[in-house]
């Protein structure tokens, strides 16, 4: 696991300020839903994204990274400064592992041997909500953590 | 195990008489089915519980509509071998194959990536995971119509080794137990699985240029579109601009088994009229709208891949073993709009049942599977994803892109 993550962090020698942070330690490496604000760059240069546009609400921010052919992944940061929601749609899947952080061991274990359709997945943990829906072209999904959901926001408004 | 896939097959055959293995008879709701000379552009659909491999696991498919497929050694036609329960899946485009399933009498070529002279894979990933293996081409029989040379992916060859981390999207479906059929049969709306964006550029989680062994060796390539794996009856000489569904009613009560037509054509041959169904047309990604729970739900789609109905409703009980599906106390009877791009719209009655009841059946067929596509919590996200209960007794006819039929141009859906 060590291994992996400080390979991952290697590809990103650019961003000195987050490269600074993994060097302190497999925690601060990691990114995605869970993780603090300053993941969000750590994410679009791992997505390849080439733009990152910020709205703000009264209960959130909204960093929306824009992906390749059109493709985007929001991550919905709390005024605590967690990632406390993802949601990502368009013609190219993000990387799983990056948009959901540590959070994705658990997407595996409950898709491993799942019953449903290969085109839909949700589950709805107590830590963990997640929807991905695999249409004939393109990818859509959302994840969000309950725990975190800030007072007053639906979480049908993130997507 | 050859012995219950035998009873299965005459359950079928039987399955207008009244008594068919102690399940509920499916109305035949077309006049036709599986018939004793079958048209050169049809091919019998079965539903059933799926792969001998499934059974010996002490598993089976609900809800998975399954055709039998042909393939040979480009150019021969004694080096063949036919392969059953390949699921039939409107949401997914190209032929996918188990290498598992391929005994050593079938020697199918790798494609190669000309950039680099390398052995071209492909990362399939789904909602649920993924599949690896090589790109290859075979001649394929499709009922009476036969291609050349098609590209279809060879999932879990030993060829292509393990998948590349850029690949690794959830569990690995590169088996017959993990993905739950011999192989995949994609005729959705497209001609090819990726298209033009993976003809323009190298997108991860797609196509690659790998050495023997894949993993780390392999690197995402752009691939032209005679590459990529590709509808096989968008590449057919006739009947090539889209298909029919055709599955028989079945009742909310479920049924063992049921049976069906696929049609190669939509308006081409008598086999293949529109009637009077009427076209909806999709946006890029071969999705439409769903109005439902107030809300009108872009990027839903009808997918005979799906093996229920998933869509969003927080007052709905979700199972408490089967995360994936809804568990009402009792039946219940539902209404949704299904709205094309172009304007028409149709209001589609359906039923919602308790899936560990269905569960605890026999019943390969039943019309009221139906689980969650956004979290209990709430989200409308996913859109309404119309899985194969929507086919049961309702022919579906997908016109490809680009096609046109009855002044319609796809990509389009008529029903």
């Amino acid at each position: 696991m060590a291994t992996t993550l400080s390979r991952k962090c290697t590809l990103h020698l650019g961003l000195l300020p987050i490269l600074a942070s993994c060097l302190l330690g497999a925690q601060a490496c990691r990114a995605g839903l869970g993780d603090p604000a300053a993941s969000v760059e750590h994410d679009r240069a791992t997505l390849r994204g080439t733009a990152l546009t910020v709205t703000s609400t009264a209960h959130y921010e909204r960093h929306e990274i824009t992906t390749e052919r059109g493709g985007r992944v929001r991550e919905y940061v709390s005024q605590t400064g967690t990632v406390f929601a993802v949601a990502w749609s368009g013609p190219v899947a993000p990387d799983l592992k990056a948009v959901l952080g540590s959070n994705y061991d658990a997407y595996v274990a409950a898709a491993t041997n799942h019953r449903g359709s290969h085109h839909v997945f949700s589950m709805a943990g107590d830590n963990l909500v997640l929807t991905i829906t695999r249409p004939p072209r393109g990818f859509r999904g959302m994840a969000h953590l309950p725990a975190l959901l800030p007072a007053g926001t639906d979480p049908r408004s993130l997507r | 195990m050859i012995n219950r896939l035998g009873l299965a097959l005459a359950c079928v055959a039987a399955m207008v008489l009244p008594a068919c293995g102690g399940g509920s008879t499916a109305a035949p709701a077309f006049s036709g089915g599986i018939a004793s000379n079958p048209a050169a552009n049809t091919m019998p659909i079965v539903v059933d519980r799926g792969p001998s491999q499934l059974a010996d696991a002490g598993l089976s498919t609900i809800n998975t509509p399954f055709v039998t497929v042909t393939l040979c050694t480009p150019g021969s036609t004694t080096a063949c071998q036919t392969i059953d329960h390949v699921a039939l899946d409107t949401g997914s485009i190209g032929l996918r194959v188990m290498a598992s399933v391929l005994g050593p009498g079938v020697s199918l070529p790798a494609v190669d990536d000309p950039a680099s002279g390398r052995a071209l894979r492909e990362c399939a990933q789904f909602a649920d995971g993924y599949s690896w293996g090589s790109v290859v081409t075979a001649d394929v029989q499709l009922g009476g119509a036969a291609l050349s040379s098609l590209p279809l992916h060879l999932i879990g060859d030993a060829a292509a080794g393990t998948a590349p981390s850029s690949c690794v999207s959830g569990p690995d479906e590169s088996t017959v137990l993990a993905f739950g059929a011999n192989g995949v049969l994609g005729i959705g709306n497209f001609v090819q699985d990726c298209g033009d964006a993976c003809a323009a550029s190298a997108i991860a989680g797609t196509y690659y240029a790998c050495d023997t062994g894949g993993g780390a060796s392999c690197q995402s390539t752009a691939t032209d579109l005679g590459r990529q794996v590709s509808n096989p009856v968008a590449l057919m000489s006739t009947d090539n601009n889209g298909v029919v569904i055709v599955l028989s009613a079945v009742p909310t009560s479920g049924a063992l088994s049921t049976a069906g037509t696929l049609t190669f054509g939509v308006g081409t041959e008598g086999n293949n009229a529109v009637g009077v169904a009427r076209f909806y047309t999709l946006d890029d990604a071969g999705t439409l709208v769903t109005v439902f729970g107030g809300l009108a739900q872009s990027g839903s789609f009808i997918d005979s891949g799906s093996n229920g109905l998933y869509f969003s409703d927080p007052s709905l009980a979700v199972c408490g073993d089967a995360a994936a599906f809804y568990c009402p106390a009792q039946t219940l009877a539902m209404t949704a709009v299904i709205q094309g791009l172009n304007g028409n719209s149709a209001a589609i009655d359906f039923t919602v049942s308790n899936a560990d009841q269905i569960f605890a059946t026999p019943d390969a067929a039943v019309a009221g599977l139906a689980g969650p596509n956004a979290a209990a919590s709430g989200g409308s996200f996913g859109g309404f994803d119309w899985g194969l209960p929507f086919f049961y007794g309702r022919p579906v006819y997908v016109l490809f892109e680009k096609q046109a039929s009855n002044g319609v141009t796809g990509p389009a859906l008529a029903f």
